[in-house]
């Protein structure tokens, strides 16, 4: 019997052996990276301006026309070639200016989600920008058209130029806000400017 | 409690590294506006009625000015007329009843200053004391805001009532033939005095009598 036993042994200490000789693998730590899209701009390139002689009545209104710009404007084509943008009604006369907004993505064709809001009245009026154009632009030099933007409804639909759009710069969107102003229950005073604001927010799709 | 603490740190870590794949921008869209100018009212000439007047009760003296005895283009500084001043219509400031009718009266002119292009709400008051009455009469420049001859009009005065007229703009002035001055427009008045006792000979009776504008 203790003949046996040596074999036994003998047996487990080649396996051991034979286990030893995979300690000759190796593991190495290499480097891998991605860089995200550049970050999109956006910038106010004119303000909203209702002019210089708006009417002081409680609940008047005074409306700027801005969806119907100039293809320069929006950077489109010259299937957009409106001439009545910044053209003022209601109760003020003069001239007015759509504002215009430009976003920059980091590449053409990029798809832009558009959120804008409106301004709740403070400060004695309210304005609802109802009449704005933001481009459809076709990638060809003849098809561009106007969509519009919903005031709190997120407008997907549009995508930053590639260059071929006339007047268009690669990476590019331009687009127009007009709208209502509302005086609110006080009348205005006369000979003094008044301002306010509302937000509009842009994002990558 | 431990676990609590572990969870913080989770959450706070996952917070830090998912923001930046947003990637929005906001703008602040700015609206600006500049309301209308104050609205005033001068004198630019005062009316005057011819002396002699009699001193009986009820006794009238009359200033002719109305639709078909306008002031002069460059009285009311409108484009109505076009061409060369035409000067005044013939029975302009003809005086009739119980004054002086030889003499020509003077019509009143007052100037409305205010937004250019703006309507504006004139009122011409009548007035009277215990000696005389004043009744107006007379016209108000109405501007059309366009660059042609004919566009811009007088409107009869009616007293006591709120008429809306509006003040000269850019293209009234920027009509060849015309007068205008941007934000302004003019009303011209004579009109009719009545004594309302029998008044005392070689005395003068002021009276004054006003006039509203507002927008």
């Amino acid at each position: 019997m203790q003949p046996k036993k040596t074999k036994l042994a003998l047996t487990i200490g080649m396996l051991l052996m034979g286990a030893s000789s995979a300690s000759n693998a190796a593991t190495g730590n290499f480097d891998v990276s991605i860089t995200t899209i550049d970050d999109i701009t956006f910038t106010e390139i004119s303000p909203i301006s209702l002019g210089t002689a708006v009417f002081l009545t409680a609940g008047g209104t005074c409306t700027v026309i801005g969806n119907d710009p100039a293809a320069a404007d929006v950077l489109a084509d010259a299937n957009i070639a409106g001439t009545t943008n910044g053209t003022l009604s209601g109760d003020c006369v003069g001239a007015g200016a759509a504002g215009v907004y430009e976003v920059v993505s980091a590449g053409p064709n990029d798809a832009i989600t558009v959120l804008m809001g409106d301004m709740d009245e403070a400060g004695g009026f309210s304005f609802n920008p109802n009449s704005n154009c933001i481009p459809l632009y076709d990638t060809s030099s003849s098809d561009d058209t106007c969509e519009s933007l919903t005031v709190d409804f997120a407008h997907t639909s549009a995508v930053t130029g590639d260059g071929t759009d006339f007047g268009a710069t690669a990476d590019s969107l331009r687009f127009t806000i007009g709208g209502t102003m509302t005086i609110g229950a006080s009348d205005l005073t006369p000979a003094t400017p008044y301002a306010g604001s509302f937000a509009i927010n842009v994002i990558y799709q | 409690m431990m676990k609590f603490k572990i969870f913080s740190k989770t959450l706070i870590a996952t917070l830090i590294v998912a923001s930046p794949l947003s990637f929005a921008t906001d703008v602040t869209a700015g609206i600006a506006f500049t309301t209308v100018p104050v609205v005033s009212i001068s004198q630019s000439r005062p009316i005057a009625f011819t002396n002699d007047f009699e001193l009986a009760l009820g006794s009238t003296c009359t200033m002719a000015i109305d639709g078909t005895a306008i002031p002069s283009e460059a009285e009311g500084q409108m484009s109505i007329l076009g061409g060369a001043d035409p000067g005044a219509n013939a029975g302009y400031q003809v005086m009739t009843n119980d004054c002086d009718i030889v003499s020509a009266g003077t019509t009143g002119i007052y100037t409305v200053v205010g937004g250019a292009g703006v309507p504006v709400q004139i009122t011409v008051n009548s007035a009277a004391d215990a000696n005389i009455s004043y009744t107006p009469a007379g016209l108000i420049v109405d501007y059309d805001g366009l660059d042609s001859a004919g566009g811009d009009s007088w409107d009869l005065v009616t007293v006591d009532v709120q008429q809306t007229v509006q003040i000269a703009n850019t293209f009234d002035r920027d009509n060849s033939v015309g007068r205008a001055v941007v934000g302004e427009t003019r009303i011209i008045l004579g009109g009719e005095i009545e004594a309302l006792q029998a008044l005392t000979a070689e005395t003068t009776y002021p009276l004054t009598f006003d006039i509203d504008v507002i927008y």
